[in-house]
């Protein structure tokens, strides 16, 4: 225990991956993304001076937008994911025997890691025009190739993700709380619902919370979803990332918005969970 | 040659004394109880010996070698841990073996040894189970012929029995001593447990933070506490503060409780302004009032009323209050006689010897 | 008011069965949808469902190089970068247990990073980075890229796997001869390694997976297999895609298997994708 040069030893490896691979990385990109782009160019000039415009050009209503569709649509995938993982997560626990509950969850499990690619191309086979897709947005009255039914393709490929991962995160939540809670609720006059909103809801608060923190930074961070389902359409800032890449070479403009995206990301992630753990104190 | 010996030793941690100025010693095949309450300093004892902490101060030998500096692997030290600690992944062959595979016994003798463990701790058959195959006190020596299997000079046991349950704790406890005299081996108990350290234990060590409090024989130690924190510790007391009064015949001395209540107890050796005096709460007998005067021996009389009986099988314990409404606490054999009753007044009697009289600065 | 609250009581039952049962149609019916479209024996892409059943999109996709290659380098990359991640993962989770020093925390967060940075970041700063000193073919590219996002997996697991075992074996193993390194290999190493293993697991799985950092770091002949299907998706209208997909459910399904097996489905849960 005390051969701390064999502890060195041990970390070089973990720590050489994460600097060369990470840190140094992105401390580039941080300086990249103050360098002045040259339309025409592949990414910036050795020399080209500094400045702000790339990120000042973010302020512009166009590139705000995509910031603010991406929140949009996150907030009701995020949303509705906890209100259809919930009683999927409370039947498993209170009303399942043991061996349904296993296969329950490997059910679950397994929605989860089927891969994203799969995912997204079996929800655009069925909800596309090979499938349900003039059934469903005559149902609407919407057109097809609209906006409005991309958009729900598009959160629909965010649940297929986030209603597994919901679940999943309650399950833990709901099984730490008392039945016999309910139940006293129940004992002392109050209704079924009403035992469950005032008492299970509010003390699933905590896993709540974490759960649409979960779901959200993924909705963030999504990309192959509206990027196959949104048809161009549709496109997030992980998206926009791309595209600066991949079609216009514009790295210092790339490099400000993955700045900015990653601020943002590691703001909600830590800031709520702060916030999640300051409240898990009070019960 | 002392086996063991511990030489004004302290541990600090920080600005925190955990041991101070411990010093003690262990001849082959002695048995010794480390007593005390959590926090005591007792652990940490047991971990100096067994080389997972260094003295700050002082030095501990085996065998006459100093120790310090040196790895509990260097050591040849056997240590039952409190909750076993046996490895999970291995049988209980394979958990005996490991200790003699490290000190590169050979196969056959490797076998031996193991099934004359085995025998040892009546375990043969279960050779091939997993420890989660076992049961509590099964685990538990499993655990003591690991520790045994090295034939190790000194054996530290980690409070032995109490992660088992009261009927199997006795059990094992008689099983125990007699693996330990059977292999005369020279042992170290720790525990906060006094019935198991005064059961085990030749002799008994009473520590209280960090430093060593009392030293002798449990019954030594049981008749004489020299403070009042080894009387609480060990045992069940009745106490009372008092003033020392006029003397009486021989050594013997008037002590008074209050205003009409006193008795006669031994006269301290020593000169405290202000004295606790402690009765065992054995040592008092109830009598009925005309039987009182013929017993001259016991010549300390009071009078109470009943409070409370409790009939715990084997004993029964009776809760008197005195006129000046302190509360008593008798404890008899039952023999099969029958209860006092609530309410009921008796007359209790008991010897100015079992007074023992502490002065009330320790 | 009782009778109120009875209604309301059993219509919300009716409620909660019927979001249950929709939810679960629309998580399985997309599934079965493309492994039934997988076997269409029609040569294009038709409406769902399909009138007659064949193999030949498997056999197209079996006789496809494009597809072959992609997979070939994705099990390339994928064995190579798990086995990389699991052996600086399993180091350094090793010091993390069992060292206490100032910054610790500071740097297990770093580690497990990744996991929280969105991997268009990671894909986007490894691609400026590896033009910068001038590295511009696929393998190491891609090893890089998914190191870096396997990496905390397998820090993780073997974190996890430690952590549940006391101090206390360890000392056993030493006061019974042993000196720190034969410890660990007898009782640490042997109890930790199912978190070893799971983390290696994972680290294989969300390599297969990755599109997000791949995306950016392919040459034009060494690109992953999901890469091949993106582009695929984007460009052709044919169901070789969905046998690719129907294979690659089994790979998954085989993983949860293992899983399973090696250390059970509730304690993958535990792990999680977040640390709560």
């Amino acid at each position: 225990m005390k051969n701390y040069r064999g502890a060195v030893l041990l970390m070089v490896p973990g720590i050489g991956i994460v600097l060369a691979f990470l840190v140094l990385p992105l401390a580039n990109v941080v300086e990249e993304s103050f360098r002045l782009f040259e339309p025409g160019r592949i990414g910036a000039a050795k020399d080209a001076p500094y400045t702000l415009f790339n990120y000042a050009e973010l302020l512009n209503t166009n590139y705000l937008y995509y910031f603010v569709e991406t929140a949009r649509i996150g907030l009701i995938a995020s949303i509705t994911g906890l209100i259809l993982g919930f009683p999927i997560a409370y039947f498993i626990t209170r009303r399942l025997r043991a061996i349904w509950r296993k296969i329950a969850i490997g059910f679950l499990v397994g929605i989860m890691f089927i891969s994203t690619l799969i995912r997204v191309y079996a929800l655009q086979l069925t909800f596309g025009p090979t499938g349900i897709a003039k059934i469903l947005s005559g149902l609407l009255g919407v057109s097809m190739n609209g906006r409005f039914y991309t958009e729900l393709i598009v959160i629909f490929g965010l649940l297929h993700y986030l209603v597994p991962i919901a679940a999943i995160t309650l399950l833990g939540t709901i099984q730490n709380i008392n039945p016999r809670l309910s139940e006293a609720a129940q004992a002392l006059g109050a209704s079924r619902w009403m035992a469950h909103l005032s008492i299970t809801v509010p003390l699933c608060i905590p896993g709540l919370l974490s759960a649409f923190l979960i779901s959200f930074t993924l909705c963030l961070s999504a990309f192959v979803v509206p990027m196959i389902l949104g048809k161009g359409k549709i496109l997030f800032v992980s998206n926009l990332i791309y595209a600066r890449f991949s079609e216009i070479s514009n790295y210092p403009s790339g490099s400000a918005i993955s700045i900015i995206m990653l601020v943002l990301s590691l703001a909600i992630i830590y800031g709520v969970t702060y916030v999640v753990s300051k409240r898990l104190v009070k019960y | 040659m002392a086996v063991v010996e511990l030489k004004n030793v302290t541990k600090r941690f920080g600005g925190f004394t955990a041991v101070e100025d411990v010093t003690f010693s262990l001849g082959k095949g002695d048995i010794l109880s480390l007593l005390g309450p959590s926090g005591c300093g007792k652990t940490t004892t047991l971990r100096m010996i067994a080389g997972f902490e260094n003295p700050s101060e002082g030095d501990v030998l085996i065998s006459g070698e100093s120790m310090l500096g040196k790895r509990p692997y260097e050591r040849n030290v056997g240590l039952l841990f409190q909750d076993y600690a046996l490895f999970p992944h291995m049988t209980v062959q394979q958990n005996i073996a490991y200790g003699l595979k490290r000190r590169k016994f050979d196969r056959g003798a490797l076998d031996d040894r193991v099934g004359e463990m085995l025998g040892l701790v009546k375990l043969e058959g279960l050779a091939d189970r997993r420890p989660s195959q076992l049961s509590g006190g099964q685990q538990q020596r499993v655990a003591l012929a690991r520790a045994l299997a090295t034939s190790p000079e000194v054996v530290l046991l980690d409070e032995p029995l109490s992660a088992l349950d009261a009927k199997l704790r006795q059990e094992l406890r008689i099983e125990l001593k007699q693996i330990l005299s059977a292999v005369d081996a020279t042992t170290i108990i720790v525990t906060h447990d006094q019935e198991e350290a005064m059961s085990l234990g030749d002799s008994l060590i009473v520590m209280n933070e960090g430093r060593i409090v009392q030293e002798g024989s449990p019954t030594d130690i049981y008749k004489n506490p020299t403070s009042r924190f080894v009387a609480e510790f060990i045992g069940r007391s009745n106490w009372f503060s008092g003033k020392l009064g006029k003397d009486g015949d021989d050594d013997l001395v008037e002590f008074s409780i209050s205003k009409d209540i006193s008795f006669l107890i031994h006269r301290p050796d020593h000169d405290a302004g202000a004295y606790d005096v402690c009765i065992r709460p054995e040592r008092i007998r109830t009598e009925d009032r005309q039987d009182l005067q013929q017993i001259s021996e016991y010549c300390n009389h009071l009078q109470g009323v009943v409070r409370d009986v409790a009939h715990l099988g084997a004993d029964i314990h009776t809760l008197v209050e005195l006129a000046n409404g302190e509360m008593l606490t008798i404890c008899q054999p039952y023999t099969g006689q029958s209860l006092r009753q609530h309410g009921e007044r008796v007359g209790l009697a008991f010897r100015p010897s079992d007074c023992i009289v502490i002065s009330s600065t320790t | 008011m009782n009778a109120l609250n009875r209604q309301i009581d059993n219509l919300g039952l009716w409620l909660v069965w019927l979001i249950i049962a929709v939810t679960l149609v629309f998580l399985i019916a997309p599934i079965v949808v493309s492994i039934l479209m997988s076997f269409d024996a029609r040569s294009y892409l038709g409406r769902f469902p399909p009138t007659e059943f064949s193999f030949h999109w498997y056999e197209r996709f079996f006789s496809d190089t494009y597809y072959l290659n992609g997979l070939k380098t994705s099990l390339i990359i994928a064995v190579i970068a798990a086995a990389v991640s699991t052996f600086a993962g399993v180091s350094a989770a090793i010091v993390l247990d069992r060292y206490d020093f100032p910054g610790k925390q500071a740097i297990e967060t770093v580690f497990l990073s990744p996991l929280v940075i969105p991997a268009v970041v990671v894909g986007f700063a490894l691609l400026l980075f590896f033009a910068l000193i001038g590295v511009f073919q696929g393998y190491p590219r891609l090893l890089a890229g998914h190191i870096i996002i396997t990496f905390p997996y397998t820090v993780r697991t073997t974190l996890a796997g430690l952590t549940g075992i006391r101090r206390n074996l360890t000392e056993a193993a030493m006061t019974l001869g042993a000196n720190e390194w034969q410890a660990f290999w007898d009782v640490t190493f042997p109890l930790a390694r199912t978190g070893m293993i799971a983390g290696a697991v994972f680290a294989f799985a969300f390599s297969m997976d990755d599109v997000a950092v791949s995306l950016f770091l392919t040459s034009p002949d060494t690109y992953t297999l999901p890469v091949a299907m993106v582009s695929m998706m984007r460009t052709n209208f044919d169901l070789t895609i969905a046998a690719a997909s129907v294979i690659l459910m089994l790979f998954t399904i085989v993983l949860i298997v293992v899983l399973d097996w090696i250390i059970g489905l509730e304690r993958v849960i535990g792990g999680g994708v977040y640390r709560s």
